[in-house]
Order: C-alpha cells, then structure tokens, then sequence
C-alpha cells in the first residue's frame, strides 16, 4: 500500500507540474462553456452571417440541442485529447529509463501500472466533472432545465466509456516500447470495433454504445435496460485490461 | 570466502545470440570488484539479470543468501543501482526524488531528510535548488550514487559510472565509491581500467559471455609480474655476451642493444641476472623490471 500511495501521489503531482492537470481543465472547462453556448447563439449567429434580404427561419434552440453539443465534444475532440495525453502513460517512462531506480528498490510492479490508472481516472473525472457541471449551469440558465434520468444515464455512460479507454490506453501503453507502436495497436482494436458497431445488435452489447449512443439516451430510443449489457461487459472488460496489464507489465524485461 | 554475490551458470540470450554463456563468478562481502570486459560483452545484462530486470534462460543468482527470480523485487531491497544513464524526474529537485525514494523504501519516514541532506552532502549536491532537468552529467551521476545508497544497500551495482565524465567528475565519483567500502559492497562496470586499479579490490574479465579471469588485483598482479626483464646495453657485443650467458637459463628475446627475460620469480630471477652481470663486468645502460598492468593482463585475457 506505501508503494501505492507513494506512487500515486507523485503520478498526481507529475500531472500539475507537467502541466496535463491545466490543459484538461482547461479544455473540459471550454468545452462545458462551449456546448450550452453554442446551443444558444448559433441560431443568431447563422442568421447574422446571412444578407439582410433573407432569414432563416430555425426552431428555438432546447436544451437537447445543449446536451447534444456536449456529448459530441466530448466524445470526439475529447477522445483526441485523452489519447494524446494519456498514450504514453507507461511507455513513455520505458523509454526514458525512469522507472529502472525505482524497480529496483523493489518497488511492486502491480503497485505501478494500479497507481498509474487511479492517477489517470482521477485527472479525467476532475475534468469531466469540471465540464458537466459548466453545461449543467448554463444549460439551466439558457433553458431553465436542471437534469433529466436520462441526461445522467448518458453522462454516467459516458464517464464509464472513458474509464474503459483510460485502461485500454494503460494496457496499449504497457505492451508497446514506444508511442508510435501503441497509437497502431489502439488503432487496430477501435478501427474493427467501430466497423462491429454497425451491426444492429451490437450496440446493445459494445463498449462504443456508451460514447456514440448518448442521444439515443436522451431521446429514450435507448433506456437504462437496454445498455446495461454493454456496461456490464465495459465494467469487465476494464478488470481484464487492467489485470492483462499487470501480468504483461510484471514480465516485461526492462 | 564469504561472498555477498554468486552466479552459477547463467546464460542469456537475445534472438538467439548468445551474450552470457555459463558465467560463473562470486563477489567477496566487503569489496569493491571491477567488473570489466569489451563493449558487448555482457556487463550490463549480467546487472540487469542479478536486479532481475531481465530473465534468465538458465542459471541461477543469489544476493545476500537470496534467490533473484525476474520480475519479483524482493532482492532489490538489498541493492542499490546505478545505471549507466541514470534517468530521473525531470521536474523535480535532487531533494525531492530522493523523498520519493526514501518514502518508497520507509515506512517510517521521520528520519529521511536528516539521511537524505547527509547523502546529498556526500555527493556534493547540497543547496542545489534547480530541477534536475538542468543538471549536468557529472550532477546527475551524483545524484544517480545517492539515489542508489538511499536505502543503505549491502551491495551496490553500478554500470560505467565514470565512463562519460571529465577528470574531475570521474575523481569525484571514484572518491565517493572508495568512501563507502566499509558499508557496502561495490560491483563496478567500467571500461577505464586505470580506475579499476586505483580503487578495486577484486577484478572479473567477461569475455564471449563468461568470466576468463577472476581474482583478487594484488595477487594477480604478483602472478603475472613473472613479467619481463628489460636489459639494455651501450655496445652490442655485450648483449651478444649476455645473451649466451642466460640463454639456458631463461626464455627472452634480443635486439641489437637491449635482451629482454620471461621471468618467473621476479626477485629470485632479477638478483641472478644482476650477479651474472656484474661477475662479468658487463654494464647495462637500463636495467627496468615491466610489471603488467591491469591493462595488459585485460589485453592478453581478451586476445
């Protein structure tokens, strides 16, 4: 547990002083801004753009048209974001030698690759919460509407979504000696997935139903019963990534 | 002999080139031994097999009584290491790496920054508040010793330490590593053979992934000093001279102006020569006994 916590501890200050704390909220912090704002103004600012002879004649903006912002951001530019900050989670620590003195003062392997994800899923849940809460806000002051059952089951999806990334990246991370290898063997796993998801039935059972299906959730074309298959097998799909990990991690010859 | 360090027929390959084959060899508690051989040699795997960095394909290692097993830590508790390049946390200070050592290695650490200013002190990094980022080689060397002392070590393994610092910084780190030889047992990988023999106790020469020569210095050098005999003379007739009257005696080989002797017992050998000499009237213009080096030995061994 000292290993853990002491590890833990300098991933989380890693994070402030290499600046990916700042740059996450940052960006979440944005994107939360972001969504509810552009729900609200794009209307007028289409029609500004437009020459004084000629109107577009749109619905008023609802606050679906904010959640939906929201979801997009983050599943996409958000996506992007936590791929390049988190891709070289343990290789990068491979190539630069730094993890050598500290393994051989016996610290366990297992203690390392847990304390990295833990360290991981803390700075994106601060993030995301960061961001839910600002489209929350203005999502409430721009259209009067707190939260629905529905908006939090696809928040929560999501969140879980991001938790399977962040130990699909671990797990990438820990097999591959550089960045490079491990962006093509991410690709290779989400690229067929994505084809996977094609398929009708398969957004009842995949992990992507929680990134790409969030409006379906809203609009209730998707409930909580229908998901709860691919949440079950994203929840165990992030144990076996983590221990696959752990075991890869603990016969890698450094 | 009571040893700290015993290798029993290991052997490691990488894509089926063998770097150690069957390689044997013990380290005395208590000393420091240089551990020398070509580039490629196999040093630093054979570091890396006894930190158990890397897996074995056959033999076995114990450190302190202990069986080393790849990828269980549990030995490393007894070892400190200092790697060739010793990499660190950028952002952080030579104070606060150190803290994160030592709150890796006590559970208790009341007393850490009292040992860890004395290890800085040590090494020279006192009152050094830049990060470590914008250290120098020589700095993060130092720094690299006190990382590896941090958990007071019964043996200390470090990889070419001096091999990429000026003179100064390589004095510098040889001083440190002949301060702690009464606490902690030195293995010390090196390519400069001239630091070997100024601070080593015992020398191991890997060559084609085995041990060719072990041994304590002191003694080698005494084996070896059988060494050669140079006599040189100021008119050839009396090398002539010489040389017929040794020639059934001892092994050399001769010049116009100088003969030199293979001899077995240095002083025993020198004294007959000397008495043979003067019996004869005969007056070398350079009477010079050639120990061998370290170097030569390494040179011969290696051949």
């Amino acid at each position: 547990m000292n290993y853990f916590t002491t590890f833990l501890k300098k991933e989380l200050i890693e994070y402030i002083k290499n600046y990916k704390l700042l740059i996450m909220i940052a960006l979440f912090s944005f994107f939360g801004f972001l969504s509810p704002i552009t729900a609200k103004y794009t209307p007028d600012l289409l029609n500004a753009f437009l020459p004084d002879n000629m109107q577009l004649i749109l619905q008023d903006s609802t606050w679906i048209d904010s959640w939906q912002q929201f979801f997009k951001n983050i599943s996409q530019i958000g996506l992007i974001v936590i791929i390049a900050l988190f891709i070289g989670m343990m290789n990068r620590e491979y190539q630069n030698g730094t993890l050598i003195n500290l393994i051989t003062k016996g610290v366990s392997r297992t203690s390392i690759v847990l304390a990295k994800y833990v360290a991981a899923i803390a700075l994106f849940t601060a993030s995301f919460i960061v961001c839910t809460i600002i489209t929350i806000l203005y999502t409430y002051i721009y259209f009067d509407l707190w939260m629905t059952n529905q908006i939090a089951i696809a928040i929560i999806s999501m969140y879980l979504f991001y938790c399977f990334l962040l130990a699909l990246l671990l797990f990438v991370s820990t097999i591959s000696k550089k960045e490079t290898n491990a962006i093509l063997f991410l690709l290779l796993i989400l690229l067929p997935n994505l084809v996977i998801m094609m398929i009708p039935d398969a957004v009842y059972y995949h992990p992507l139903t929680l990134l790409l299906n969030s409006m379906s959730m809203i609009n209730q074309q998707l409930l909580l019963k229908d998901i709860l298959p691919s949440i079950c097998i994203t929840i165990m799909l992030i144990i076996t990534l983590l221990t696959g990990s752990v075991i890869l991690f603990k016969r890698k010859e450094l | 002999m009571n040893t700290i360090l015993e290798i029993k027929g290991l052997s490691k390959s990488f894509q089926q080139q063998s770097v150690l084959n069957n390689l044997n060899m013990s380290i005395p508690k208590g000393s420091i031994y240089g551990f020398v051989g070509k580039n490629g040699a196999g040093k630093t795997t054979t570091m890396k097999l006894i930190l158990g960095l890397i897996c074995a394909d056959q033999g076995e290692i114990t450190v302190c009584d202990t069986l080393v097993t790849f990828g269980n830590t549990n030995v490393n508790k007894h070892i400190g290491y200092l790697p060739d390049v010793p990499a660190f946390y950028d952002y952080m200070t030579a104070k606060e790496y150190l803290v994160l050592c030592g709150k890796l290695l006590y559970q208790n650490n009341k007393t850490i920054h009292q040992y860890i200013d004395e290890l800085l002190e040590k090494v020279g990094l006192t009152n050094i508040k830049q990060t470590i980022g914008s250290y120098s080689r020589g700095m993060k060397q130092r720094l690299g010793i006190a990382q590896a002392l941090i958990g007071k070590p019964d043996l200390l393994i470090c990889d070419e330490p001096t091999s990429a610092l000026d003179p100064n910084g390589r004095r510098d780190i040889l001083s440190i590593l002949n301060s702690i030889k009464d606490q902690t047992t030195v293995i010390f990988s090196t390519h400069i053979l001239s630091d070997v023999q100024n601070i080593c106790d015992y020398i191991g020469i890997l060559d084609q992934g085995h041990i060719v020569l072990e041994g304590n210095i002191q003694e080698l050098e005494k084996q070896t000093s059988q060494s050669k005999l140079s006599i040189s003379f100021y008119y050839a007739k009396d090398v002539t001279t010489c040389y017929d009257l040794l020639k059934n005696q001892f092994t050399s080989s001769q010049t116009t102006k100088e003969i030199i002797y293979q001899l077995n017992d240095v002083d025993k050998d020198s004294l007959y020569i000397m008495n043979t000499l003067v019996n004869h009237k005969l007056v070398p213009s350079q009477f010079l006994l050639q120990q061998k080096t370290i170097e030569d030995i390494f040179l011969e061994v290696t051949a």
